[in-house]
């Protein structure tokens, strides 16, 4: 344990879960596009589905990315704190 | 328009699955959220920047992913009955087309009905209509689902044409336009307005600001960069209003234009200037934020300057501020939100000397939205308490770990405690010249039981009369409180030749070591916010100074007070009778 109260186990366990969470939401399956045939209704359910698939997608990528970062906070220093802190705080889905 | 054939080739035994499907996606967002979350909640005794980062940003994508569940579920719900309405309206349509053919009728394309034999005309007229009837109820259902479903669909790619209802509204299923949205928003707590604000894309928390920038620029819980964002199209406006109006180069004209302009931030480098509050209004209220929130930070600031701040004197406080930020290498906010008081005593000095010195009513006339009137303070430490909850949570996500410090100086000292009367929360808080301890009855509130106070008065400043004998207006001497460290005010900066500067101390020591980061007093306040070490109070002169320089101060400052007023002990007399008035006289006469 140190000054974070976190040990390298606990840490390495929650980048685990967290990329497994990143492939659970990037392996959300949405229905494949209908062939609309003229129909408004078609049309706008196969335009959820698309905009349903892009936001998991992006979703699952901020996942992975969060756990990359987390990853990489291995020093467990004051340091290496901040520095995590800072690129976790810069990313994130706007 | 669309034909039989064509509704006829829809594959709505389709569209039943597939909003079964957008459901499960709903079901998995929210799976994969509890996933995320859960995993800092198993380990809850995780401290540091990286820890409170990731919570910030696990909160984050918990708003945009319990948002995209909510507009998932409803668009299965929409399709679930899309799929039911629209293949019974198309079965009647199609059982209708069959029926006629069977009939020997034939059917055209948009439901119209032709028989061989004239004398069926009239059949074919009625079923024309019938199954021309059927197939505009088809279509018109499916507009409707469309509509819905489209608007679900813009929802989830988040375009900003239309938001949706923040949680919890009266009516979830809403499509509000930014403007409804923003009018929304600004009854809503901070921390709702930041979970709305979190799912929000790039788009459309622009639009929201271009509906609403007034709504958008001062409310609590929206991002800093965003409200600084609002406040900017707030600024050119009021600047465009008034060079049109004619104003010319006034100095609030100057102010505006100087808000506007890129300025160096404390690394040197140029930048938009940042204001979370800005109003045109009267003298003008504003926040400015100097230097970025990020997990280097070493603290945050907040200056509340004192009597005779207003907009117009935004680049004076800057320029404090600047220092303060590049020197303790904390983020440094102005807090100029209120109608800080202008004048000692309304009207000069002369005012006060028509005063009938004890009597109340005049008194209270005369001093009204002076220094020596408490309501300012009150007005301001309300909201003061309200952009403190808002700046906690806006630094626990980029900044965490960084203490807040409240720096309040003079009259904006008196603001800090009415603040804390009224449960600010602070980690460390720095009475600096302050006139007071709070014009609240009772203790302070601040939550935060760890939180260091300080206080910072130059002997002989005059603001030490109104802290020994204003406890009435001002609640009392922070120097004297307990549990509150008097700092060091100590030197100016050395000489050019190297010698010792002079003692901070007199008239001018109550704001001119804001302008010397060489002082004693000023390293002081950039110790606190950076969380160095402090030096204590080192007694060099009596803080209330000879009673017979205050009189010859008075004199040469105000001869004409000499006939109303005898010197500093006579005041001191009076403010035992009455200190209200003497505070105001006291003010007037030494320009505290």
């Amino acid at each position: 344990m140190n000054e974070f109260r976190i040990s390298q186990d606990a840490l390495a366990g929650i980048v685990a879960v967290w990329r497994q969470a990143g492939a659970r939401l990037g392996a959300l399956g949405y229905p494949p596009a209908l062939e609309p045939a003229g129909s408004a209704a078609l049309g706008a359910l196969n335009d959820c589905a698309a905009s349903a698939a892009a936001i998991s997608a992006a979703l699952a990528g901020d996942v992975q990315s969060l756990a990359d970062a987390l990853a990489r906070f291995t020093a467990l220093t004051v340091d290496a704190d901040r520095a995590v802190a800072a690129e976790i705080a810069e990313g994130g889905l706007r | 328009m669309t034909g039989i054939a064509a509704v006829r080739s829809w594959p709505l035994e389709l569209v039943a699955p597939a909003a079964a499907a957008l459901e499960a996606g709903a079901d998995g967002i929210v799976a994969g959220q509890q996933q995320l979350a859960g995993a800092l909640v198993g380990n809850d005794g995780w401290r540091g920047a990286a820890h409170d980062a990731a919570e910030r940003r696990v909160q984050r994508q918990n708003a945009l992913g319990l948002r995209t569940a909510r507009t998932l579920t409803e668009a299965a719900g929409v399709g679930t009955q899309a799929a039911g309405g629209l293949l019974a309206a198309r079965s009647a349509l199609l059982q209708a087309v069959a029926a006629a053919q069977t009939e020997g009728f034939v059917v055209d394309d948009d439901g119209t009905a032709r028989h061989p034999d004239p004398r069926r005309r009239a059949d074919a007229g009625y079923l024309s209509d019938r199954i021309g009837g059927l197939l505009e109820r088809l279509l018109a259902a499916d507009a409707e689902f469309g509509g819905r479903l489209r608007a679900l669909a813009g929802l989830l790619a988040r375009r900003g044409d239309r938001l949706p209802a923040p949680a919890g509204f009266a009516d979830p299923h809403a499509r509000l336009s930014p403007g409804a949205a923003a009018a929304l928003l600004a009854a809503l707590p901070p921390d709702r307005v930041r979970d709305y604000w979190d799912a929000l894309s790039r788009t459309e928390a622009e639009q929201l600001i271009a509906a609403r920038p007034e709504l958008i620029g001062a409310l609590d819980g929206v991002p800093f960069d965003q409200r600084a964002a609002a406040n900017r199209r707030l600024i050119r406006t009021a600047l465009d209003a008034r060079l049109a109006d004619g104003e010319g180069e006034s100095p609030r004209v100057r102010a505006l234009r100087s808000m506007l302009a890129p300025a160096p931030g404390p690394d040197g480098t140029l930048r938009p200037r940042q204001f979370v509050v800005f109003s045109d209004e009267g003298n003008g209220r504003y926040v400015e934020q100097i230097g970025e929130l990020t997990p280097e930070a070493a603290g945050v600031g907040v200056f509340v300057p004192g009597t005779g701040s207003r907009l117009d004197t935004v680049d004076r406080e800057r320029g404090r501020a600047l220092t303060l930020a590049r020197d303790s290498g904390a983020t440094v906010f102005v807090y100029a939100d209120g109608e800080l008081p202008q004048e000692i005593v309304n009207g000069g000095a002369s005012a006060a000397l028509r005063l009938p010195v004890f009597g109340y009513l005049a008194a209270d006339q005369a001093l009204s939205g002076s220094a020596a009137d408490p309501r300012p303070a009150a007005e301001m430490a309300g909201k003061l308490v309200a952009f403190g909850a808002a700046l906690d949570v806006e630094a626990d996500g980029a900044a965490p770990q960084a203490p807040v410090t409240y720096i309040g100086h003079s009259y904006g000292g008196s603001v800090v405690g009415t603040a804390e009367q009224l449960g600010l929360r602070a980690d460390n808080v720095v009475y600096a010249s302050s006139a007071g301890t709070g014009v609240l009855d009772g203790p302070w509130h601040n939550p935060n039981p760890e939180v260091h106070r300080y206080s910072l008065t130059a002997p002989e400043d005059p603001i030490q009369w109104v802290q020994r004998y204003g406890g009435a207006v001002h609640g009392g001497d922070p120097d004297q409180a307990p549990g509150v460290l008097r700092l060091d005010t100590g030197l100016y900066a050395d000489r050019p030749d190297g010698s010792p500067g002079e003692i901070v101390a007199g008239t001018a020591g109550h704001s001119r070591y804001l302008d010397d980061p060489g002082s004693t007093a000023f390293a002081n306040l950039s110790a606190v916010l950076a969380g160095r070490p402090v030096t204590p109070y080192v007694r060099r002169l009596p803080d209330l100074g000879d009673p017979e320089l205050a009189r010859a101060l008075i004199e040469a400052e105000l001869p004409y007070l000499r006939d109303g007023f005898t010197g500093a002990s006579r005041l001191g007399v009076a403010a035992l009778h009455d200190p209200v008035a003497a505070i105001g006289c006291l003010f007037s006469a030494l320009g505290g």
